[in-house]
């Protein structure tokens, strides 16, 4: 019996593996894409539009609602992050929001 | 996280197309005399007697009728000009004439007319070799291509919306490209002969607005030293911004940010010919070229960055039909609307978002709008 749960837990495991390695890219691309949609966009909303957090949120998909967002400190800008995935947007005036470079 | 990109990519894409009937290019309308050019202020009306009210009121409460996740009107903004005079404007709760609204695509339409300024400086010619170093190797098939096919879309480099599982144009920008747009849009291959194939590029835009900013300088600050001296100041477009990736390129592709009646001084360039307070700020011919369709055989609607009120091809979405076929719009994500009616001398501009409803909803109220202006007295 305890072999039989050892195998299943290997194969358990495996199967997580080959998932992680095949979706794992992918599903990371899309999270960095959507922080960078949520940062960027509250970003130009709030400065350019003139609007607050909660409005320029509430414009955004639903699908994006689980992603995190911040105003930053010191700064007039916002980050978000998605699946450990951190992305700001910085405001410039008279020239908008930009998305940081990230590593 | 799937759904997420799918939405993003149908948004890029819905920003494409226009509607139903043959695209015609027409002469575009003068400025009536004794009316002031809206350079400093936008001159305001009443609808003169040939407009029906009833039927203007209830295209502007259909319009404001849908809300979104928040309870605030999709529309938010939605105004007319007729004759030169704004005769109908309303916004939403929250917003107001100085509000900013987003571009989307309709930052296309802006980048094409600082090309447009550039071919009547003598400084670009659409039908050269687009200028980009990096595709000017002997052996490089990419060095066919020209600033006509990059505007037309149908240069066949292989950078269109929704190229790729999670689509080109959002990994782009908001994803791995979005620090450097031009060099992601650029570093791509030709994978079909020009003008054989349209796909719609927010790409190849960021492109035309990059060989824009190399040619009066490089830099963010040149960029908009040219658009300010040269397009926004002589317009009076005072609540317009546009955006930059952090590589300090324009994103012309799809981030300028302007107020209604900024983009309303925008539209009334073009149904003035490009002539602004007797200066001609686009060159001769330019509105032919903004409203004769890109040479593709899956296009119709599109032209150098600007829409027709043509039909559509397969894969093309139609937006306003049932509109006069003189319309030709600018066009946005989320419905962004900034359309010339010449045979109606007509501008309608639409802003806000379309949450919950589909583009038949959204459009039908500017159609309605535009139904209830009457088209101008034939030429004799």
């Amino acid at each position: 019996m305890r072999r039989i749960a050892l195998w299943t837990a290997a194969l358990v495991l495996l199967a997580a593996l080959v998932a992680a390695a095949v979706y794992g890219p992918r599903l990371r691309r899309m999270a960095g894409v959507g922080a960078g949609y949520v940062a960027k966009q509250t970003c130009s909303c709030m400065y350019l539009a003139g609007r607050s957090f909660d409005a320029c949120r509430s414009d955004l998909p639903a699908s994006m609602d689980r992603i995190r967002a911040e105003v930053l400190d010191g700064v007039e800008g916002v980050r978000a992050d998605a699946l450990f995935l951190e992305r700001r947007a910085q405001h410039i005036p008279g020239r908008g929001c930009t998305l940081q470079p990230w590593d | 996280m799937r759904r997420l990109a799918l939405a993003l990519v149908l948004a890029l894409l819905c920003a494409a197309a226009v509607a139903s009937s043959e695209p015609a290019a027409v002469p575009a309308s003068r400025q009536p005399s004794g009316v002031p050019w809206p350079s400093q202020a936008w001159p305001a009306a009443e609808p003169g007697p040939d407009v029906d009210r009833a039927a203007l009121e209830q295209a502007y409460e259909h319009a404001f009728r849908t809300l979104g996740r928040a309870g605030v009107p999709n529309t938010r903004a939605l105004l007319a000009v007729h004759r030169g005079r704004i005769v109908a404007e309303r916004y939403a709760d929250g917003f107001d004439a100085q509000t900013r609204f987003h571009s989307w695509s309709m930052a296309k339409s802006v980048t094409q007319a600082l090309v447009g300024i550039l071919v009547r400086q003598g400084r670009l010619e659409v039908g050269a070799p687009a200028p980009v170093p990096e595709w000017h190797g002997a052996d490089d098939p990419r060095r066919v291509v020209t600033l006509n096919h990059l505007l037309h879309m149908t240069s066949g480099l292989e950078n269109a919306d929704g190229q790729g599982g999670e689509g080109f144009g959002v990994q782009m920008l908001f994803g791995d490209g979005a620090a450097d747009q031009v060099a992601f849009a650029s570093d791509v291959a030709l994978t079909r002969e020009p003008d054989t194939h349209w796909a719609y590029s927010t790409a190849t835009s960021n492109i035309v607005a990059w060989i824009v900013q190399q040619e009066v300088g490089g830099t963010p600050e040149a960029l908009l030293g040219f658009l300010h001296r040269e397009l926004l100041d002589p317009l009076g477009m005072r609540r317009t911004i546009p955006e930059f990736d952090a590589a300090g390129h324009y994103l012309g592709g799809g981030f300028v940010w302007a107020s209604a009646h900024d983009w309303a001084r925008f539209g009334y360039l073009y149904l003035r010919d490009g002539v602004w307070e007797g200066s001609r700020i686009l060159p001769e011919g330019w509105l032919d070229y903004t409203t004769t369709a890109a040479p593709a055989p899956n296009n119709s609607v599109h032209t150098a960055h600007f829409w027709l009120n043509a039909q559509a091809r397969p894969g093309q979405l139609e937006i306003l039909p049932g509109a006069p076929p003189s319309a030709f719009c600018a066009s946005g994500a989320y419905g962004q609307y900034v359309c010339m009616v010449p045979t109606h001398d007509l501008l309608v501009v639409r802003l806000g978002e379309m949450q919950g409803i589909d583009w038949p909803e959204l459009r039908s109220p500017i159609v309605e709008l535009i139904a209830a202006f009457p088209p101008l007295p034939e030429a004799p």
